[in-house]
């Protein structure tokens, strides 16, 4: 149904730039390195591929702001 | 009926918030690694606002189980803080050692409900308290999914016998990006355990597809007051609004305006689903 294997490979999708690139340009070689199931295989295969484009983006664009946003937090304005 | 409206904390947002306490309700702070000195200085404007936690971190909706020192160190924030009640999201955000940086829609399908209600409970241990689950946006339609987003939500607020925090926009977003009515799409979830509501804005983004990216830094589209109204309308319990603002910080006052056009949308609701049970009294 879902297997930790195939959360792993999304999240390496989502976050690996070169994963990715590979992934899009030999999809079945990688879904089945990735040692997903016949079903995982399938859903890898079907993936939304603009979805995927614009999501890695997001967050490669979050992961680059996570230090500025660390210090957004910050409450150096009122000591009390 | 006691409805509220307040905003998220952000430390550029910190001195209007404490000029302008007597127009918010509450706050949400998120729940972070903070210092000593910062946890001391959030526990203070505990005391002069009701305070809410927002945790962005945990990767709840996972077949892998949290990390028990990740959710230890939630626990200490949390018990530091003392929020009234506190959140957490409907997502996954790293698998092995691969952190994708911020929130991902697992696939929607009963191994990730029933890993979700696992770490429910793993945290309800740890933390001494549940969190409300909030739904996220997402701009890919998460592979292998059998279950449709609400009935995926609903599966696992009835399992984890969990309060939800309805975020609009993400609602919304996850709605136009994927082919839905946002209205019949708002029904479809599980509203009856609505407590707290998020409220933000977005922008359409394009690559080979154009699709709305919720951002935090964008003012509510109107259309998210209307769905607000609609919730206000058909959902008798009292609910906690939250205006969420990342970055790209309009003047102070656009923020107010934008909570008192969320308390104009809640009376609005609340009104006119007054006026339908006195019709229907009355019939």
């Amino acid at each position: 149904m879902s297997s930790l294997r195939f959360e792993t490979f999304l999240a390496r999708l989502y976050s690996d730039r070169d994963y990715r690139r590979r992934f899009l340009d030999s999809p079945e070689a990688m879904a089945a390195s990735a040692g997903l199931d016949e079903q995982e295989q399938r859903a890898a295969l079907e993936i939304d591929k603009p979805g995927l484009l614009m999501a890695a983006r997001s967050y490669e664009l979050k992961r680059a702001g996570r230090r500025s946003r660390r210090s957004l937090l910050r409450l150096p304005w009122r000591a009390v | 009926m006691n409805d509220r409206v307040g905003l998220g904390w952000r430390g550029p947002l910190a001195a209007s918030i404490y000029v302008h306490l007597d127009c918010i309700d509450v706050v949400e702070v998120l729940l972070d690694d903070y210092s000593q000195r910062e946890l001391k200085s959030l526990r203070s404007l505990g005391r002069e606002v009701p305070v809410i936690g927002h945790g962005v971190t945990l990767g709840l909706a996972s077949v892998s189980p949290i990390a028990t020192a990740r959710a230890e160190r939630l626990a200490k924030v949390v018990n530091t803080l003392e929020p009234e009640i506190w959140s957490e999201h409907l997502a996954f955000v790293r698998s092995g050692s691969h952190e994708i940086g911020h929130l991902a829609a697992p696939p929607r399908n009963r191994a990730t409900v029933a890993g979700a209600v696992a770490n429910m409970e793993r945290v309800r241990k740890i933390v001494g308290t549940a969190p409300a689950l909030e739904n996220i946006a997402t701009l890919i339609d998460p592979p292998n999914s059998v279950m449709s987003e609400p009935q995926w939500v609903a599966a696992i607020m009835e399992a984890a016998g969990a309060r939800m925090l309805l975020d609009l926009h993400n609602l919304y977003a996850n709605a136009v990006n994927f082919g839905h009515d946002p209205f019949e799409y708002l029904r479809a979830f599980p509203l009856e355990r609505a407590q707290i509501v998020h409220i933000s804005g977005g922008v359409w983004v394009e690559w080979e597809s154009r699709r709305l990216l919720d951002d935090h830094l964008h003012d509510v589209p109107d259309i998210v007051y209307s769905m607000l109204a609609w919730l206000a309308e058909h959902c008798p319990q009292p609910l906690t609004v939250i205006l969420e603002r990342d970055g790209q910080y309009p003047q102070f006052s656009l923020l107010l305006r934008q909570m008192h056009k969320a308390r104009e949308a809640l009376a609005a609701g609340r009104a006119k689903g007054a006026r339908e049970v006195h019709e229907l009294a009355a019939v």
